[in-house]
């Protein structure tokens, strides 16, 4: 094992089902060379909240409410390279097919609506975030480094982008490396 | 096409040959040099909106499209430099960001998606560029397609091959700039459509998931499909297609670009109703047993019909076909045919005239083609061969062709007709007008179909014939188009099948007491033999009535014994099309049920 | 038109017109109707066995059929879209006919030039523009209106010689050139004579003749903006460069001007407009981003003071805008506060002075435009403080 300081690195999960955190975990044992070179702080998967002062910020989901975006511009203020994982981080994907409705059109349906709600409200507490009223790739409120994208991407395709990222280069995708879906 | 004068020119350092008139896109494919395209598609008249095609022409400071750019001899071209690069690129972002071009949610996702391939090519990642996230309609009224205005990025390709290829102009542009969309009709919904026919055509030219057909969306790629080469048999045309299956289930059918006969088109019968349309199916042999029809094994049901045939007298025994049946299958018949006193097709009204005198029409369709003059007379091809009828279509809107019609029945094209009139003796004044019409066409193609096969009919054929032959080139006109509405009727009748369309008449004179139906997949289950009530009195007291066909019907009811006959995508042989050209049918599904294909029936059933 | 098609040989003349040029249209068939009873157009003309018939077609109000394939696409009576070409109307036009087709403007040279000779149209102009051209002032110009004048006039005759110079003894700013995708040229280069190439060298072009003039009041991010709204509006949506390009120029622009801009905005219009210019179809999404690329080229200071500072020099953007009421110049007549739309101003306690709530403001300037005294005071003072971490990294960046 080299001495070398490990590259510190946060994981944040905006509005995104997650899927791109599980494909991540879909390395298998190349988790293990991986955490040889780097050491996971805050992450959905240690569980830690608090994002330090990182080299590599990677997150995944579109900025769908306040939070989100409150989390993305920490993650960008303390990282050095932030890497924006899946297509909800790239294109809203998903979380954005509610940019179609008002924003009260789909609260409403979400909280009151709903076939099961009986005396539904939509909820108001100021411990929970705001929607935007949109939702918004991360490139569209913070400078990104790079981009994996795929819903969810696929474990070589993290696994590739982020080796190129560790090994100092910006990652090249090719019909071969890439897709959407 | 006629090849033009040989040019020379140099495409991104290559010497490259090609001919006066090509496009800079040909003459690159030609020698193996591929430039991006989007709205380009082979078959339609070039576009030059999407700019994927752009290339830099030496001495012009701008760049062109290439798709529509003639090449020059002796010019200079570059296909991906930098600049042109950068560009694309530009181009496809502004694309995604226009609207909700989200891969994972879509119909045409994982390789068959235009816009998904270019975007990879150019190893897109992320969209420089705020969404916009339209919020537009969807319209899925059409019973077979819908149009997802979300996907949409406007090439066009669908709005041109409704006007080119299908002629009806169902299509169009509405508004300006980025409110641009496609607009059905005078904007309706696409389920009011008075003018579309639902050929489909337009889903099949769309690059992405904006037209997807409702039954193929969300069931897969077709690019991981097993793809089948076949004829289409619901009419005598003869269409290619192609058809995408998955674990022995059809996924969707396009028409095969490949076919000499319809060059990749189909009408909505072809593309759809096949296999969208909902038929009960025989799955089973059934025996009849009590009055009941009991599902039962092949060896019985070959059993019981073996033995109701040898019971049944010498001289009072029949047997009717579909003329949907294959060459084999008539193959099959007239080695079989001797045991039976009688064998007939059941073809559609007075087409008994047409099958009496079978004429192949060689290359009908190519002549259509390049007709000047088309007459249309007593035949349908709008309800009944609706490839035939997109090619009178283009050639009356895109060449200016002269058209006259005469019919029993009015139809859409008489809308594009320059005479149309109903099938009754005529006067000189009408004779003198079709002169005028028809006064400089050299190259009429004459159409003719079953309700001409009237006395009138026939005299207005034979003056027609006369009128065209003194003014085409040389004197001589090619023979008339007859186009049949039953599939193989011209091959079966041309094999000595003689063509029925009331059974007792046909039969009436001598009672028969045994029946057998070969009705194949007729989409009625060949219900269409008893719609007269009279005949369906006469079937009744026929003691045995054997029916072999795919869908349950009417005609099931008056049968001792149903045998399952394979449909048409699961058969293998030979049609023969209207112009005689033998078509290859190859199945791409294993039968059904327990159900065989026809031939393989009767040689078991009279082996 | 019936000189030039005796020429040519052809029999058939249309001339094309928008349909909210009513008056134009009205005279048009007048003329026309008379020139038939002189027997200047139809049959026979002048006994010289030679016919040619004029009919005027009216367009469906599209900016892009000013564009030659897109407008003999909309005197088909099909829908106003360019072509690629070739095929060049001259091969393939009006119903694919070979066509030639003219401005209205260049005909009209015709007469002169047969009556006086090509030698003396030639002596008026430049060496490379020769003869007059009718230029159209408008703006924060004293004489507004149609002018015909020899090309080779600078900018500066034009403006403070026949246009009579800036109202109200304001500063000249810069003048608009060629129409809405025209380029904005700044008083550096007011000396230049007027002609294709000098205005291509500024940015700008000759286009429509149309000269725009603004003063100090305007802001020129505004100007830029509302002009690519105006050909945003107006592209016929063929080609993406031009249809989504102008939307997504106007969207950037929109932002800076609402004080959202951000430090890489000028990059990505400077990439944008670039890529538009050089791949859209036809003229329309070619010239269409002239304004901005003209206005980052001259004005690129109020272009940062919006996105760095949140500022509008030229007190323009709504957003960007500070309303207070002078308390020495307000005399109290309340007629602010009537006009404010939004009821934020109200009276000083116990004095005859009002003042306004700046936090319900919505910078109309309403109240500005109302004051008889001056005493409402419209400033943009700009955001010191930037508000997320976010925006401090990204405009360090910047003014690294």
């Amino acid at each position: 094992m080299s001495d070398k300081p490990k590259i510190k690195v946060a994981t944040a999960w905006l509005g995104g089902c997650s899927g791109c955190h599980m494909s991540f975990l879909d390395l298998d044992e190349r988790l293990i060379d991986l955490a040889g070179l780097v050491e996971f702080t805050a992450s959905p998967i240690t569980d830690v909240k608090e994002i330090p002062e990182v080299d590599v910020g990677i997150v995944e989901g579109a900025v769908c409410n306040e939070d989100n975006e409150r989390v993305l511009g920490t993650m960008r203020a303390r990282c050095k390279v932030l890497v924006a994982l899946g297509d909800c981080a790239l294109t809203g994907n998903i979380p954005a097919l509610r940019n179609r409705q008002k924003l009260a059109d789909v609260l409403e349906r979400g909280y009151v609506e709903t076939e099961s709600t009986q005396a539904g409200e939509i909820p108001n507490a100021p411990e929970v975030p705001k929607l935007l009223g949109t939702v918004r790739p991360i490139q569209e409120f913070v400078k990104v480094d790079a981009h994996i994208p795929g819903c969810p991407p696929d474990a070589d395709a993290i696994w590739y982008a982020l080796t190129e990222l560790l090994a100092g280069r910006q990652p090249k995708w090719t019909p071969v490396n890439m897709r959407y879906d | 096409m006629i090849a033009g004068k040989e040019i020379s020119l140099t495409i991104d350092g290559k010497p490259c040959k090609g001919a006066l008139g090509q496009t800079i896109l040909q003459v690159a494919g030609d020698n193996g040099i591929e430039i991006p395209t989007l709205c380009y598609l082979k078959n339609l008249s070039p576009w030059g909106g999407c700019r994927m095609c752009i290339v830099e022409v030496q001495g012009s400071p701008k760049v062109v499209p290439a798709c529509s750019t003639p090449a020059t001899d002796g010019s200079t071209v570059i296909t991906n430099s930098e600049r042109l690069q950068g560009l694309r690129r530009l181009t496809l972002e502004l694309l995604f960001s226009e609207r909700n071009h989200f891969c994972p949610i879509c119909p045409m996702n994982k390789g068959d998606c235009d816009l998904q391939q270019q975007a990879y090519g150019f190893g897109i990642d992320s969209i420089r560029y705020p969404y916009l996230y339209p919020a537009l309609l969807v319209d899925v009224s059409g019973k077979y397609f819908g149009l997802d205005h979300n996907r949409c990025i406007l090439c066009t390709r669908c709005v041109r091959t409704c006007d080119e290829i299908e002629g009806v102009h169902t299509l169009d542009i509405g508004n300006r700039g980025v409110k641009n969309q496609i607009v059905v009709d005078l904007n309706v919904m696409f389920g009011a459509s008075t003018t579309c026919t639902s050929c489909g055509a337009c889903v099949a030219a769309c690059p992405t998931g904006a037209l997807f057909d409702k039954s193929a969306a969300f069931h897969g790629p077709l690019s991981r499909c097993q793809q089948v080469r076949t004829t289409c048999t619901e009419c005598p045309v003869g269409c290619g297609l192609v058809v995408y299956t998955k674990d022995n289930r059809i996924v969707d059918v396009f028409g095969d670009a490949e076919s000499t006969v319809s060059r990749g088109h189909l009408c909505r019968r072809g593309r759809y109703e096949t296999w969208v349309e909902p038929r009960p199916r025989i799955l089973r042999p059934m025996v009849r047993r009590d009055g009941h029809l009991v599902p039962t094994s092949w060896g019985d049901a070959v059993h019981t019909v073996k033995t109701l045939i040898s019971a049944s007298n010498h001289g009072q025994n029949a047997m009717l076909v579909s003329p949907r049946v294959t060459n084999e299958t008539m193959r099959t018949l007239q080695k079989i045919g001797l045991r039976f006193d009688h064998i007939g097709m059941f073809v559609a009204d007075k087409e008994s005239a047409l099958c009496t005198s079978p004429e192949f029409s060689t290359d009908a369709m190519k002549r259509l083609d390049d007709a000047d003059g088309m007459i249309l007379l007593g035949a349908q091809p709008s309800r009944e061969q609706g490839v035939v009828a997109a090619k009178i279509r283009v050639a009356v809107r895109k060449r200016g062709v002269k058209l006259v019609i005469l019919n029993s029945r009015r139809s859409d094209l008489d809308a594009y007709a320059d005479i149309s009139a109903p099938i009754v003796t005529l006067e000189r004044k009408f004779w003198n007008r079709v002169g005028e019409v028809l006064g400089n066409v050299k190259r009429p193609v004459l159409i003719y179909g079953a309700a001409a096969m009237t006395a009138v009919g026939v005299t207005i054929l034979d003056r027609l014939t006369k009128v065209l032959t003194s003014q085409c080139n040389g004197g001589e006109m090619l023979a008339p188009i007859q186009l049949p509405t039953s599939t193989n009727s011209l091959a079966l009748a041309a094999g000595g099948v003689e063509p029925v369309e009331d059974i007792s008449t046909w039969l009436g004179v001598q009672p028969v007491n045994f029946l057998y139906v070969v009705a194949s997949d007729e989409p009625d289950g060949g219900a269409r033999l008893l719609k007269e009530p009279h005949v369906r009195a006469f079937l009744e007291q026929i003691d045995c009535v054997v029916v072999q066909a795919s869908y349950e019907s009417a005609l099931t009811d008056v049968a001792r014994v149903v045998l399952p006959s394979a449909i048409w995508c699961e058969k293998n042989g030979s049609v023969t099309n209207f112009e005689g050209r033998a078509l290859p049918l190859r199945a791409a599904l294993a039968p059904s049920g327990e159900a065989r294909e026809d031939n393989i029936v009767l040689e078991t059933v009279f082996a | 038109m019936a000189i030039g098609a005796y020429a040519m040989g052809s029999n058939r003349g249309f001339i094309y017109i928008r349909a909210e040029y009513g008056l134009a249209v009205k005279r048009l068939h007048i003329a026309i109707e008379q020139a038939y009873k002189y027997g200047l157009l139809g049959k026979n003309i002048l006994e010289k066995g030679f016919d040619f018939d004029v009919e005027v077609r009216i367009g469906a109000g599209a900016f892009v059929c000013g564009e030659e394939t897109a407008l003999m696409r909309s005197v088909e009576g099909r829908r106003g879209q360019p072509q690629p070409r070739p095929p060049f109307p001259a091969q393939r036009g009006l119903w694919g006919k070979p066509t030639n087709i003219n401005n209205v403007e260049t005909w009209a040279t015709i007469r002169p030039i047969i009556l006086r000779g090509a030698p003396w149209f030639a002596s008026i102009g430049t060496e490379k523009t020769k003869g007059t051209k009718v230029f159209c002032l408008a703006g924060k110009i004293n004489n507004t209106g149609v002018a015909e004048l020899p090309f080779g006039t600078t900018l500066r005759e034009m403006i403070f010689g026949v246009g009579g110079g800036i109202p109200n003894g304001k500063k000249f700013k810069a003048v608009q050139t060629g129409g809405p995708s025209g380029g904005v040229i700044p008083e550096q280069h007011l000396d230049i004579p007027v002609e294709y190439e000098s205005l291509q060298k500024l940015g700008s072009i000759m286009g429509s003749g149309g000269m725009v003039v603004m003063d100090e009041d305007s802001c020129m991010v505004d100007v830029a903006r509302f002009f690519m709204d105006f050909c945003c509006d107006e592209s016929c949506g063929k080609c993406p460069p031009c249809r989504v390009g102008t939307r997504q120029m106007l969207s950037i622009l929109e932002r800076i001007c609402n004080g959202q801009g951000k430090p890489d905005d000028i990059q990505k219009l400077e990439d944008l407009a670039a890529m538009v210019k050089d791949s859209s179809l036809c003229g329309l999404g070619q010239t269409a981003p002239n304004p901005v690329l003209t206005t980052l080229r001259y004005f690129r200071d109020e272009y940062m003071a919006h996105i760095v500072e949140k500022r509008c020099p030229a007190r323009v953007c709504r957003e960007l805008l500070h309303f207070e009421i002078d308390q020495v110049a307000c005399k109290g007549c309340s007629i602010c506060a009537r006009a404010c739309p939004v009821q934020t101003i109200h009276k000083v306690d116990g004095q005859k002075k009002f003042y306004i709530t700046t936090e319900t403001c919505i910078h109309c300037g309403a109240c500005f435009e109302a004051c008889r005294f001056d005493a409402v005071v419209k400033t943009s003072p700009g955001r010191t403080r930037t508000e997320t971490p976010e925006d401090e990294v990204l405009a360090g960046e910047v003014k690294s």
